[in-house]
């Protein structure tokens, strides 16, 4: 509709005292120039004639319709499973993770796209899988928004963003761009490394940890000699991952000259203050032992190959302090080198190994391992945090078995119930209640009976997705 | 006896989400279940020795269940109707606890014999004292009105003690339907920036209504019937049940509950399959949101009387007898724009002061064009769309840029929204 003309209002606003009203240009002239009488009725009445012809004549307007969202083949999130989510998000439950990875093969309907795009602006945390369960149609409805806009991956090949964006901004199409093409992102970084300060580099720095690989060499070995403690310490953690590099023959050289091998024997040689290289390399001044624990976790594995005789680890006979520095060391190569042999020979060895390598270990050894072991030693809680979801039966039944039958601390009981509650298969649930029933204390009675209840829960999730 | 519901229909009738869930929660514990042409029922067992004994009749739609819960419908009531949409309750005779149930709804809601005595009409004296009440309130009106038009509206004072000054004096002259456009125009000057128009339109609305009632007695009795309306006369409810039924299949367009001071409201749109007429049911509750009248969900169509208060555009109405069970729908039969504005004109031509009329629009798609709102129909042509943001992009989330067929209320400038249809679905909001 279009509102009243200014001739009416013009007069309404002077006052008709003052300015006697035009009817001439009015669409209902006419019916208007009949009115009579007192000037202020008269414009009254003239303006209800002109305001019930306009509203009542209004005609369409010509706008363009929009491009039509794409179409998501999935099927769409069961309703049960949607009211769950919700549930789920406002107590930001550690289920979520699951229910996402679970409900991947699904897209919600659209009439809870908006509310999923609301949450997606204030969790960050969770931001990624929720515009992807809200799917095409989230996607189309986001490009719309001003606000939603950057809740989309921004497209990797326009580098708008890297010039212009906020810090924020930039990182996200950094980290977009690092997943699209890692060389392409290593060589952008080089780019611009001056124009950055300390702190964004470190942050970009630390973002190569994906797609890891002989082309970032030279910007680590740059980003060793940098200012910045923060930008080295990053880059020293990544170099050890790189097989092949400079770093790793240096590192091997060092290896070589400080731990001089002579069959089994072995004289440790290290120096009394490392050289300026060492020192480049993040080696800095410390005891020996230190110093030789730093060099062996950062050196090539291979390095030991000729003295491993017909295993993978070498045998040396060394005091036990020695012997505890050289398997951490060695362990914590394995676990920057991807190494499972190395990571499996150690768990054979010393029966046992940190969690952070257990998790190198292929997971049939590892579970071949978990069986083999005493009953009362399965109760590893570093072996088991390792061991993903899903648990055979009858590793997850050992375990219950062992944490009712064995008297051990109640931070071992509750770790590995928590590690039960989400990674046993779901029949176990009815065991935890009677192993909540039987026990007496009551508070091993609420830890039981909580693993039991998130169990359930996690099999309701399963069926509300099946 | 009716399909079973879907998970929509039971949705609509939980009393708030958890219910829901909770009714998920016992979705194992049935031990038998039943159904027969009236009724579904089922023993659910519970935390006692005895199971609840539970039962539905679904067209009432009427629930009972032996827990102590105090929602209505219960957790197992909800839960044996999601068993039913599963198609997971048997047919079976209903045992004695049921037909028992039945048997005393039956004879506690049947409608009360008809009074011998004719309905008493009100006292002619009465009627005439309120109308010489209301013609001296709105001569005061006019007078106000015209002489701030001559000192001219730039000039005079536009504060809220001056319109609630004229305001209380139209309460006193029994229109209260004026005085709460009164109230309202203050802040039209206050928050809009093209407030002159809107003011003198609404000036102009209220002057209109003035000189109308001066010429009550020669004006056609619907049309007095109409601004009686709109100056806040009341209707009895016996006068509208007296008017002619008009039956038709309604459709269940949408439904919208608002809440003012604890007053909650319920407005059903309604919208009749062979006639195409619009229907507006009001159902009011004071402190909770419970409405005595069983609900009829958006998406459903029953075959009933309306009688229609009277008036020169009339559109809200009563529900008198219904003639079937309330079933879903999956065909609606929408308008184009021209005839969804052409019967807005006619309505407006009949009522000077309507402001709203619903309308149903086929295939049209709502888009955030650069210079705001619209739905476009497929042609090009287009509607300036109204409501607030969060809806607006509820809507065209749940359209994707499709076409859809849409239900709300235009007012001559804009059309606001209050369901969609797509693809057999309903949304509201």
């Amino acid at each position: 509709m279009s509102t009243l003309p200014e001739s009416l209002t013009t007069a309404a606003l002077l006052g008709t005292a003052r300015s006697a009203p035009e009817f001439g240009a009015l669409h209902t002239a006419g019916a208007a120039g009949e009115l009579a009488g007192d000037p202020a009725a008269t414009l009254l009445a003239a303006a209800a004639l002109e305001a019930t012809f306009l509203t009542a004549a209004t005609v369409p307007v010509v706008r363009e319709r929009p491009s039509p969202a794409p179409d998501d083949d999935r099927p769409v999130l069961p309703g049960a499973a949607a009211e769950r989510l919700r549930a789920l998000l406002a107590v930001r439950s550690p289920l979520l993770d699951e229910w996402f990875e679970v409900a991947a093969r699904f897209r919600a309907s659209h009439d809870i796209v908006v509310d999923l795009l609301i949450v997606a602006t204030t969790d960050s945390v969770h931001r990624d899988r929720l515009i992807a369960l809200t799917g095409a149609r989230g996607r189309w409805v986001a490009a719309r928004h001003p606000e939603w806009a950057d809740l989309l991956p921004p497209d990797p090949l326009d580098d708008t963003p890297w010039h212009v964006g906020p810090p924020a901004r930039r990182r996200r199409w950094f980290e977009v761009l690092r997943a699209h093409d890692p060389a392409a992102a290593t060589a952008t970084l080089a780019a611009s490394w001056g124009a950055q300060t300390a702190a964004q580099r470190a942050e970009l720095v630390a973002l190569l940890a994906v797609g890891l690989g002989p082309h970032d060499e030279d910007l680590l070995e740059r980003a060793l000699d940098d200012r910045s403690r923060k930008v080295r310490a990053v880059a020293l953690d990544l170099l050890p991952r790189l097989h092949d590099s400079a770093f790793a023959r240096r590192m091997a050289e060092r290896v070589r000259q400080w731990l001089l091998v002579d069959g089994s024997t072995v004289t440790l040689a290290v120096p009394e203050r490392p050289d300026e290289s060492a020192l480049r390399d993040g080696l800095s001044d410390g005891p020996a032992r230190d110093l030789l624990v730093a060099a062996v976790a950062a050196a090539p594995l291979s390095v030991w190959r000729e003295h491993a005789g017909d295993g993978v680890l070498p045998e040396f006979d060394v005091d036990d302090a020695i012997r505890t520095a050289l398997t951490d060391a060695w362990g914590r190569a394995a676990v920057r080198q991807r190494d499972s042999g190395w990571a499996a020979a150690l768990l054979r060895r010393d029966g046992t190994v940190d969690t952070s390598v257990a998790r190198v270990v292929p997971r049939d050894i590892l579970l071949a391992h978990l069986r083999e072991t005493s009953p009362p030693a399965v109760l590893d809680d570093a072996l088991l945090a390792a061991l993903p979801a899903p648990w055979p039966r009858d590793v997850a039944e050992k375990v219950l078995t062992a944490l009712y039958t064995k008297l051990t601390t109640t931070r071992v009981v509750r770790d590995v119930l928590t590690l039960l509650a989400h990674r046993a298969p779901f029949e176990l649930a009815d065991l935890l209640a009677d192993a909540a029933n039987r026990t007496d204390d009551l508070g091993r009675l609420h830890l039981f009976a909580s693993a039991a209840d998130t169990l359930t829960l996690r099999k309701t999730i399963h069926e509300e997705l099946s | 006896m009716t399909a079973p519901w879907t998970l929509q229909q039971i949705n609509a009738v939980a009393p708030d989400p958890s219910s829901l869930t909770a009714a998920r929660g016992v979705a194992s514990a049935w031990l038998e279940t039943g159904h027969d042409t009236t009724a579904l029922w089922g023993l659910c067992r519970g935390r006692g020795t005895t199971p609840y004994r539970t039962a539905i009749h679904p067209s009432a739609p009427a629930y009972t269940c032996t827990c102590p819960s105090r929602k209505l419908p219960c957790k197992h009531a909800l839960s044996l109707l999601v068993r039913w949409s599963e198609g997971a309750v048997p047919t079976g005779q209903a045992p004695d606890f049921v037909t028992g149930w039945l048997a005393a709804r039956a004879a506690s809601t049947a409608p009360p014999a008809p009074a011998d005595e004719p309905v008493k009409a009100p006292d002619p004296a009465t009627a005439q004292r309120r109308a010489e009440r209301v013609a001296a309130g709105l001569d005061d009106l006019d007078r106000w009105l015209t002489d701030r038009i001559r000192h001219g509206l730039g000039a005079v004072d536009h504060g809220y003690d001056t319109y609630e000054a004229i305001a209380a004096r139209m309460v006193d002259a029994q229109a209260p339907g004026v005085a709460s456009a009164l109230r309202a125009l203050a802040a039209v000057v206050n928050d809009e920036t093209d407030w002159p128009a809107r003011l003198l339109e609404e000036y102009a609305r209220l002057h209109l209504m003035a000189v109308a009632y001066r010429q009550r007695d020669e004006l056609p009795r619907p049309l007095l019937r109409s601004l009686q309306t709109h100056l806040g006369f009341g209707t009895r409810s016996e006068e509208v049940r007296a008017e002619p039924a008009v039956r038709d299949r309604w459709q269940v367009l949408a439904v919208r509950v608002t809440e003012e001071s604890r007053m909650f409201t319920r407005k059903t749109w309604l919208r009749g399959r062979s006639s195409g007429r619009w229907a507006i049911l009001l159902d009011f509750a004071h402190g909770t949101a419970r409405f005595a009248a069983p609900l009829p969900f958006p998406g459903s169509l029953v075959d009933a009387d309306l009688h229609f208060y009277p008036g020169a555009a009339p559109l809200r109405a009563v529900l008198g007898r219904q003639h079937g069970e309330t079933e879903p729908f999956t065909t609606l039969a929408a308008t184009g724009l021209d005839a969804a504005l052409d019967e807005y004109a006619r309505m407006r031509g009949a009522d000077p002061w309507l402001r709203t009329w619903p309308v149903l629009l086929d295939a049209v798609t709502p888009t955030d064009s650069e210079d705001g709102w619209y739905v476009v129909d497929p042609s090009g042509r287009a509607l300036p769309l109204a409501g607030d943001d969060d809806s607006r992009w509820r809507l065209h989330a749940v359209a994707g840029g499709r076409p859809v067929t849409v239900c709300g209320d235009w007012d001559g400038t804009a059309l606001a929204p209050v369901s969609l249809f797509t693809g057999g679905q309903v949304m509201t909001w």
